[in-house]
C-alpha cells in the first residue's frame, strides 16, 4: 500500500512529465538510424556461434538453483551407480576365482601344472 | 561462466568421490573376508549360504580331509618315485613294475574315493537344497567330462606337483 505522500508526490510527477514538451528537434533522419540499429544488433544476434550460443545457453542454466541441485544429485546417484556396478563384477570374478580354488583344494588333480 | 564451471566441474567431482567411495568400501569388504585363513571356505560358506553351526563342521571335515588326503598323497609321490627307479634299470615290463602301476593306480582309486566321501559328508552338513546343488556343482567340476582328473590321467604325470596344494 502506497502511502498518501507517496500517491501525492506520484500525481505531481505525473502532472510535470505531461506538462514536459520536446522542444529540441530529432536528429537528421532519426527514425531510419534507430531502425538501423535494430537490425544490426538483431544481426549481431543470429550470428553469434553456436558454441557462444551454447555456453550462454549453460551458464543461465546452471545458475539457476534446482538445476544444480539436480546436475549433482544425479551425478553421485550416477557415481554410487557405477562404483557398486564395478564392484560387483570384480565380486564376480573373485567369486569365479575362489570357487576355482576351492575345487582345486578338494581334487589334486586339478592344481595348476607348472 | 566462472561460476558455472565450478557448478560443472564439481558436480563430476562428487560423481568421482561416490564412486570411488563406494568400490572401496565394498573392496574393503571382500578384504576383510580374504584375511580369513581359508578365503575358499568363506567363498563357500557365502555361495551356499551355510549357517555358522554347519560351517564350523564343514570347515573341521575340510581340514581333516586334506590331512588324510595330503598323506595319501605322500603315499602316491612315493610310489611314482619307485615306479620311475623301476622304470629306468629295465627294459620291459616286470612283475615289479606291473605291481607298482597297480599299487599307484589303487592308491589314486582309494584318493579318488575319499575326495567322493568327503563332498558327500559336506553336502549332509549343509541344508537340503543346497547341499544337492553343491554336491551336483562339485562333482560337475571334479567327475565331469571336461575334468582331467585321476582317472584319466597320464600314469607318468608329475604328482609332486598336483599335491602341492597341501603344503599350503
Amino acid at each position: 500500500m502506497d502511502k498518501p505522500s507517496d500517491q501525492s508526490a506520484d500525481a505531481a510527477l505525473n502532472r510535470t512529465l505531461r506538462s514536459w514538451k520536446v522542444e529540441t528537434p530529432f536528429p537528421p533522419r532519426f527514425n531510419e538510424q534507430v531502425w538501423k540499429r535494430v537490425a544490426a544488433a538483431e544481426a549481431a544476434i543470429a550470428e553469434t556461434s553456436p558454441w557462444k550460443a551454447a555456453r550462454l545457453w549453460l551458464e543461465q542454466l546452471t545458475l539457476k538453483p534446482v538445476f544444480a541441485a539436480t546436475y549433482a544429485i544425479a551425478l553421485v546417484v550416477l557415481g554410487i551407480a557405477g562404483g557398486a556396478w564395478h564392484a560387483q563384477l570384480s565380486d564376480e570374478q573373485e567369486a569365479r576365482s575362489m570357487s576355482t580354488r576351492y575345487v582345486q583344494m578338494v581334487d589334486p588333480y586339478q592344481m595348476p601344472r607348472h | 561462466m566462472k561460476r558455472s564451471w565450478i557448478i560443472l566441474v564439481g558436480g563430476l567431482l562428487l560423481a568421482v568421490l561416490a564412486y570411488g567411495g563406494v568400490f572401496a568400501w565394498r573392496e574393503s569388504q571382500r578384504l576383510t573376508a580374504h584375511q580369513k585363513s581359508a578365503p575358499e571356505l568363506a567363498w563357500l560358506k557365502s555361495e551356499f549360504q551355510i549357517p555358522d553351526q554347519e560351517f564350523e563342521r564343514i570347515q573341521s571335515l575340510h581340514f581333516a580331509y586334506a590331512a588324510a588326503c595330503a598323506e595319501r598323497c605322500r603315499q602316491i609321490d612315493a610310489k611314482n618315485a619307485e615306479l620311475r627307479g623301476l622304470l629306468a634299470t629295465s627294459d620291459t615290463v616286470t612283475p615289479a613294475i606291473e605291481q607298482a602301476i597297480q599299487d599307484a593306480a589303487q592308491l589314486r582309486a582309494g584318493c579318488h574315493a575319499d575326495m567322493l566321501r568327503h563332498f558327500y559328508e559336506v553336502r549332509q552338513s549343509m541344508p537340503p537344497e543346497q547341499g544337492k546343488r553343491y554336491f551336483e556343482w562339485v562333482t560337475a567340476r571334479t567327475f565331469g567330462s571336461e575334468h582331467q582328473g585321476m582317472m584319466f590321467s597320464s600314469p607318468s604325470a608329475d604328482s609332486s606337483v598336483a599335491h602341492e596344494h597341501h603344503a599350503r
